[in-house]
Order: C-alpha cells, then structure tokens, then sequence
C-alpha cells in the first residue's frame, strides 16, 4: 500500500457511474463522485440506501457492475481488498478475539514485512494515538466496546491507507461515548490529515463531523456539499426531510409582487417566497420551513415583522420540552399543523396549549423543494 | 460448567422420598458395576474370579506388558486411532469448509448425505467394506480397518467442526483481508487458530471411537488384531484375569480420549 502522497491533481478518491445489483434489486444506481485528499466525506442515508454497499466498492468487497472506482488516479475497480491501498473500520469492529491489542494492530505491519522494531514503535505510537496506550497486552476480547472501537482505528490507520473507510463505527456505542468519539475521530482525521469516508445514518453526526456530506437514497446519490449548504439548501424534499426536522407545504400563488411569491388566506394570513420569474398567479409551489426558524408569538403582542414576512395566525396545540429546545405544535387556519422549535429560555414559557398565536417566518427561511428523489447532478 | 447442574440435582433428590434416590443408586450401581468390578478383579492376585480377593497385585499388569501379543495389538490399536484421527481431521475440516460454499438449497442434501451414516449400524459397514475390499481386491490388514475407522468417525468429525464454523465470524476473514493478507495467510492466522479447539477435540473423538472399535476390525482387520479383537479372542477361551487388565486399560484410555474431547469442544468455544 502507498504510503507517500499522491499526486496533487488527484482526488483521492473517484467513483465513475458506479452501479451495484444484488439479483433484481439496484443497491447502488450510477453514482459519481470525488472526494478530496485530506477530506472528511460522509456518505449519509437511511439503512438499506446503498451507503455501505458503495463503501465496500471502495475496500473491494464488492465489485461494480458498471462504471469505475478509482484511487489516487489508479483504476482499482477490479483489484483485492488485500492489494488496495484503503483500510476499514467495520462497524462490528471484527477484531481478531485470540489476538492481543497489539498483534491485533500489527497485523498489517507484519504482511508488510516491517522490522519487527519499527512495528513495535508504531503500534504504540498509533495506540497512543487513538487513546488506549498501555493497553497493546491485553486480550482483544476483554476490552469495553470504546475500546475495541479505538483498536479497530488503530489497527487500520496503522497501515497509513490512502483512504480510511469506516462503516458506522460509532453505532454501537452509548450516546455519551458517542459524542465524545465523534470530536475525537475529527481530530484525529485532522491531526493525520488521512481522507476519511464515513458511513452513517445519523444525520446529526455527519453534519458535525464531515468537510462534505453526500445523501443517498434507493442507491442513488442524491446531493453532495458541505453541511451548511445540505442543510440549508436541500435540493429535494428527501434530503430536507432526512437531513433534520420539516415543515413543508403546497401552497397556491395569488399574487406576485417582483420576484416574491405570495399567497393570501382569509385575513391576514400570508406565506412569502422567493420564486422564479415565471411564477404566476394560480401556481401551486412546494415549500419548506426549518422548525427552529419558526417563531410563535401570542396573538395580542405586536410583532415587529415587515410586510415581506410570512405570517399564519393559529392555536396552540402541545408544547413538548426536550430540554435545552421546546417544540411547539400549531394548528394553523391556512396550512394545519406547523412545527417550531426554540431556545427553552423564559418567554417561551409565555406559551401554553390552547393559546391563540401568530406563527412568523422571514422570507429567506423557506425554500422551494423538487420532488422526493431528484437526483442533484454533482458538479464536483 | 457440570458443577451447579450436579448439585442442583443433588439438592432436588433431598427433597424427593426416599424411594427414588434409592431408585438413582440402583440405576448407578448397574451402570457402572461391571466398570467397578473389572477394574477391581484387574489388581485380584487370584487367578480365580470370586470373592473375597485373595490379595492385591499388579501381576496381571506386567504380564500383559509383556505378552507380545497384547503389546503388538495395543500398538495396532493406538495406530490405527492416531491415523483415524489424522484422515478425519483432514477430510472433516475440508468437508466443514466446503459445505460453506455449497448453495443453500443443496446444503441439505449433501449434510443428509454426510451425515446419513450415523444412523447406519457399524456392522452394515462392516460387512460392506469387507465385500468391498474383496471386490477391489485390497487385503484384511489394520490399515483396511484404519479406513472403515475413518469411514465410521467422519460424521462425527464433519459435525464438530461444521457446528465450530457455524458460530465462527466471517467478518474477521474480511478485516485481515483488508489489512493486506491472502485468503490463505487469513486462513491460517484467523480461522484456523478459532477453529482449532474443535478440530482437535473432533480428532480425539475420533481416536476414542476407532480404539472402541470390534465389528469393523473383526470384519476387515485379518490377522493385524487390535485390542478389541485380542480381548474377543480370550474370552473365547474362557475369562481370563488378564483381560481385567486389558479392561482396565482400554477404560483409561477411551474414556480419558472422549474427556479430552468434550473438554476441548466445549470449553473451547467462545
């Protein structure tokens, strides 16, 4: 496996309309994609989507049925796992359990023929590295599940692998343990500066740890950024709604006024979007609404919003505490039930079930959506 | 692992009448009377088979250590376990492997093949391979019987190691794949090292069951007697002390084998 840096042009990483079938059902469906030297992607999607399928494309458990994969520039669409130069962190860890932790992480140095001082040296550096020195003597089997999850990252990165591969590694683990290795796994990624792609279904965890997120679902690749930008501007209603809490609605156009869209409901009621030129009255649009930029306010308080801000007027139907935010449900008289979610803090208290209130956006927080699985065309 | 079953039994009988533990120690008694008695007229320095003993002694013992002809049976009898053992090994693990392989619904029929044997009585066989190697025109001798041996113990074997694989975690051969290594380097640095304490106990049993062995090497071994044989041919003549202490021997030794191996496949499971 290549240890020096490849070349500069190259992605570390480029898959070439890859397509995967397992009998009539299409696991990954023409995907292209580039990931960067030193980047931290994650491909995220529900299960089933063909994230994992994709990511044993690239450690060569399986081979495509079209299209190419390729490494630093090298077509390794037909090569061995064992002759590729990417390593895995699988998510049940499969650290050999008759191994100590230290032959466990020297198993790679040892195929490679590295005197047995250098092994040595860098299993415990690497065991430093990722947190458990000291623990190279005991037996694989006897180490809690953060631990086998710290061995398992040793025991590839010690490799130096072109890319490291990891498949929901963290899953396994409680929820603190969880956060705590999400920081830590960034850091390291970052402290090496070795290309990670991660897979994971947790929306929250992809966005906090990658440089880039790639959506999936039913196989195809449905849009790729940073996750500002999936998480502000999806491009269809899958990645909006996979990616963090929804509010969409149809609504239909009754006047344009520029390129602002509104539509109007009994008194007082109204929605504002920005639309294309070719919006008209009588247009029906597909729009969605983060919760957290929703504010609800009580009916009788004046709210400072201009004209060009949506506002609904409603009743309060439940207010649900989840500590550090509160979610409230509005029944709204022009669009039904609105989510909103913010800070618990003391006005929020303000607002109890059955209270009468005025649900507000500004215009910049709705988006326009395409429908469900659009595929992006991923210019990158 | 047999402790807390023993004594959950043990404080199940206090609490049952009286009549039922007596019911136990007569079902013991008759189980292992005979084991007891032979073992006891083994070191009787009489040569005659009733109480009361007339002394204790070893010199049943060292006359079979030096009879020829027991020591040379014995011999045959510890190759042919030691070959038995070798074959099955081999064939079992390569068998267990292979099924592996075999798409789903085939698997049934070759397991029911495999295993097909086990319900088949020794002496079926026996008399097979023994029309059979006239047929071919192989002659009776111990290894024709080292044969029938692993013929009768392959199920066995084949089911042990089966049964070890069947537990045994395919992502690891993944994981050392992906580290670099050959299917082979992986094979014997991560499956074989797993599966070992199943292989092994597999091949003890299967030495326990070619050293308990009569019917095959009776119908196939000829003039190369094993233990078995020997002792059948003594008794032929009347019962004699010495085979109180070929007894005792053939006791030690089967039944420290099937020990062993029931130690190792289950002990050594993780």
């Amino acid at each position: 496996m290549t240890d020096g840096p490849g070349q500069p042009f190259q992605p570390a990483i480029l898959l070439e309309g890859v397509t995967k079938r397992f009998g009539s059902v299409v696991a990954v469906d023409n995907v292209t994609l580039a990931v960067e030297e030193g980047e931290f992607f994650s491909l995220l999607g529900p299960s089933g989507c063909g994230k994992t399928t994709l990511l044993r494309m690239l450690a060569g458990f399986e081979t495509p049925d079209d299209g190419s994969v390729y490494l630093r520039g090298e077509d390794v669409t037909l090569v061995q796992p064992n002759k590729r130069a990417t390593n895995m962190v699988f998510q049940n860890y499969e650290l050999f359990p008759h191994m100590t932790v230290f032959n466990n992480v020297a198993y790679g140095l040892k195929l490679k023929k590295v005197p047995k001082d250098e092994i040595g040296q860098r299993v415990n550096e690497m065991l430093e590295v990722v947190g458990v020195g000291g623990l190279g003597a005991r037996a694989a089997d006897q180490l809690s599940g953060g631990q086998q999850q710290r061995v398992a990252l040793a025991r590839a990165l010690i490799n130096r692998p072109a890319v490291l591969l990891l498949d929901e590694p963290l899953s396994a683990l409680d929820v603190k343990l969880r956060k705590r290795m999400q920081l830590e796994l960034k850091s390291i990624q970052h402290s090496l500066g070795t290309t990670f792609v991660y897979v994971t279904h947790d929306q929250e965890e992809a966005l906090l740890m990658s440089d880039r997120v790639g959506i999936m679902n039913h196989g195809r690749l449905l849009q790729i950024g940073a996750p500002r930008s999936i998480y502000e501007q999806p491009r269809n209603e899958f990645v909006a709604d996979f990616v963090g809490t929804l509010n969409d609605f149809a609504i239909t156009v009754t006047r344009t006024e520029g390129d602002l869209a509104v539509a109007e409901h009994g008194d007082g009621d109204r929605i504002v979007v920005m639309a294309g030129d070719d919006c008209r009255a009588g247009h029906t649009l597909r729009i969605a609404v983060r919760p957290e930029r929703i504010l609800v306010t009580p009916s009788d308080e004046e709210t400072d919003s201009g004209q060009s801000a949506s506002s609904l007027s409603g009743r309060v139907e439940d207010v649900i505490y989840m500590g550090p935010i509160t979610q409230y449900l509005v029944d709204t008289r022009m669009l039904g039930r609105v989510v909103s979610q913010r800070m618990s803090n003391e006005e929020a208290t303000l607002i109890t079930p059955g209270l009468e209130v005025a649900v507000t956006w500004a215009v910049d927080a709705a988006f326009p959506l395409s429908d469900r699985d659009s595929v992006d065309n991923p210019t990158t | 692992m047999t402790a807390p079953g023993w004594r959950r039994t043990l404080v199940r009988l206090r609490r049952r009448p009286l009549g039922s533990a007596a019911f136990m120690v007569l079902v013991f008694v008759f189980l292992f009377a005979p084991l007891v008695v032979m073992v006891a007229f083994s070191f009787n320095s009489s040569p005659r088979l009733s109480f009361p003993f007339a002394g204790v002694s070893i010199r049943w013992y060292q006359e079979i250590f030096t009879d020829t002809l027991v020591l040379r049976a014995f011999r045959r009898s510890i190759q042919a376990a030691v070959v038995t053992a070798g074959i099955t090994g081999v064939l079992g693990l390569l068998a267990a492997l292979g099924i592996l392989k075999v798409a789903a619904r085939w698997r049934t029929v070759f397991l029911t093949t495999a295993l097909g044997p086990l319900a088949i009585p020794g002496l079926l066989y026996a008399i097979g391979l023994a029309v059979f190697y006239r047929q071919i025109g192989v002659g009776r001798s111990i290894w024709s019987a080292n044969l029938g041996h692993a013929l009768i113990a392959l199920p066995f074997v084949f089911l042990i190691i089966g049964a070890s694989l069947e537990r045994f975690r395919f992502g690891l051969l993944e994981a050392a794949q992906d580290l670099g290594a050959t299917r082979w380097y992986a094979f014997r640095t991560v499956t074989l090292p797993l599966i070992l304490p199943a292989v092994i106990g597999a091949m003890l049993l299967a030495a326990a069951i070619s050293v308990d062995d009569f019917v095959i090497a009776f119908f196939t071994a000829g003039q190369d007697k094993t233990l078995p044989l020997v002792m059948y041919g003594r008794v032929l003549k009347g019962i004699d002390p010495t085979l109180n202490a070929i007894g005792t021997v053939m006791l030690i030794l089967t039944t420290s084998l099937a020990f062993m191996a029931a130690s190792r496949t289950t002990i050594g499971e993780r």
